[in-house]
């Protein structure tokens, strides 16, 4: 039985090996280095200091992370608005249209994303005149992310038990009373991993805003792009990091812990 | 009319989606370099495309970083899919740090990376873009191989290996026929996410060596030509040509 355990073991050390070398040993380094100092000549001294974490809050940076958490809060909004209901009114079609919906909806997934923003590039600039506007920045965004909003939600409203929504509506709740005692309580964990898939991202994308924003709209993500790239500062590069990396954890913990307020909800009733 | 209304809505919603596809394809065919009108039939920007040796090489560099990533991210995530039938020490955190990849903003492992590889002196490249891949391709094919593993019949395996087969034949017989079709499709979808990674290559692609998305990244910085139009639907091409062959194998290996 031993060996036995042994022979598994070994299937599955591969994994255990690139794991620990390639993920969590980088992201354990640069979060050492947002600790260190940075010299004069652009290289990393090994000394402890928090000066990288001081710097952040710095009113440019402070401005620049607002501003981008702000973005992300109108995007994941639009993204919600637009994609939750369509999430669920497509997992409400007969399986064929469903089928054929879902194809549809992960088909552009395969084309590469940068050629499809090159065309949306060429749109409005041909069309309109809001290229290098903070609107082109918004739209395409949500463009982007859309389909990760209707694709949680839809999973969520397939696996959604008619009968109750059914026997709801017999004994004579509104439509309304429905879909807040049942409909969404019961895709409500569709909806908050939409979000997760969506919120920190849209600070993150910093080829839409470099692209669409002609350089005027800094993203969070970009301030790292331009310490490690333009300023050669890696240690507040890797703050920056450390900083949007616990947000990230902020924003799952926080709808991890909301999934299950909204079901009690329904269980209240 | 009333019922028609959710239909209506997620078709639109949907088609949205394809606008920008569908005006790249429209406009790879016209002979004009304006958007606003239309010159005629043309191939002349796939033309110029085919003549664009930087593009080619790029694509050819990306394939080759797509195939040597998702091949090798499937003999990991494969075996450690059939590992973990069993409950072995540390599972839980080696299962969930493994998932860190696809959870965490692209950025933040690009910068991770460039700055681990830098300390360890790699040369960038070809090695740390197949390294950086597949960090996230491994668990996107864990993922589909996973419940697949789980859910085999361990009888067969055991009845083969009490007829005297060795672990190496049983596992070729028995076991990869039927975990094939979640492989195939974890690799499909890993070559994917990797053929179309933008951000973590952006930190660590080489001097001399760039991939597709990458040279059109920096080319669309610079000013779009229509040859951009050719290569998209050019892409959309080979991407239907694999899903096709993606469903036969599936549908094929259901008989």
């Amino acid at each position: 039985m031993k060996s036995r355990m042994k022979s598994d073991f070994k299937k599955v050390l591969p994994l255990y090996l690139f794991t620990a070398f390639f993920v969590i040993i980088p992201i354990a380094y640069a979060f050492f280095l947002s600790f260190m100092t940075r010299t004069n000549t652009f290289s990393v001294e090994y000394v402890f200091t928090l000066d990288n974490y001081k710097e952040l809050l710095k009113p440019i940076y402070l401005t620049t992370f607002w501003d981008s958490f702000k973005l992300a809060i109108v995007v994941t909004t639009i993204n919600i608005v637009v994609g939750y209901p369509a999430g669920l009114f497509m997992a409400k079609l007969p399986e064929r249209q469903r089928k054929f919906f879902f194809a549809a909806l992960t088909f552009p997934f395969w084309i590469n994303s940068i050629v499809r923003i090159a065309s949306i590039i060429i749109l409005l600039r041909t069309y309109t005149t809001i290229l290098y506007s903070y609107f082109a920045v918004v739209i395409t965004m949500v463009y982007a992310l859309m389909p990760f909003m209707i694709y949680s939600v839809y999973s969520a409203g397939v696996k959604l038990d008619r009968s109750a929504l059914e026997a709801a509506r017999m004994l004579g709740a509104s439509e309304i009373r429905a879909f807040l005692d049942i409909t969404l309580p019961l895709t409500a964990k569709g909806l908050l991993s939409g979000v997760t898939l969506t919120f920190v991202p849209s600070m993150c994308l910093i080829y839409i805003s470099n692209l669409l924003g002609g350089g005027k709209f800094i993203l969070a993500g970009n301030l790292i792009e331009n310490q490690l790239i333009k300023t050669h500062n890696t240690p507040l590069a890797a703050a920056i990091s450390v900083v949007l990396m616990m947000l990230t954890g902020l924003v799952i913990l926080i709808c991890n812990r909301l999934e299950p307020v909204a079901r009690r909800r329904r269980r209240a009733k | 009319m009333r019922k028609k209304i959710p239909l209506i809505y997620v078709a639109l919603v949907i088609g949205v989606l394809y606008i920008p596809i569908i005006v790249a394809i429209i406009f790879s065919f016209n002979d004009s370099r304006l958007y606003t009108t239309w010159g005629g039939f043309s191939l002349r920007w796939y033309a110029t495309l085919f003549r664009d040796e930087d593009i080619f090489i790029s694509l050819l560099n990306s394939i080759l970083v797509a195939t040597v990533s998702s091949v090798l991210s499937a003999i990991i995530a494969t075996a450690a899919a059939l590992g973990f039938r069993k409950k072995l020490p540390a599972e839980g955190f080696f299962k969930s740090t493994s998932m860190i990849p696809i959870l965490v903003p692209e950025i933040i492992l690009g910068m991770a990376f460039l700055v681990f590889f830098r300390f360890l002196n790699l040369p960038f490249g070809f090695i740390t873009l197949v390294l950086s891949h597949m960090t996230f391709c491994i668990p996107y094919i864990f993922l589909q191989v996973s419940t697949r593993a789980v859910a085999l019949d361990m009888s067969k395996t055991e009845a083969a290996r009490m007829l005297g087969a060795g672990p190496f034949r049983a596992f070729f017989n028995i076991t990869l026929p039927d975990l094939l079709p979640s492989i195939l499709s974890g690799i499909f979808l890993a070559f994917a996410m990797s053929f179309d990674d933008v951000v973590i290559s952006m930190f660590v692609v080489g001097p001399r060596f760039n991939t597709l998305p990458i040279k059109i990244y920096t080319q669309v910085k610079t000013g779009i030509t229509p040859e951009i139009n050719a290569l998209c639907t050019l892409m959309l091409l080979v991407t239907v040509i694999c899903l096709t062959a993606s469903k036969i194998i599936k549908t094929r290996t259901k008989i």
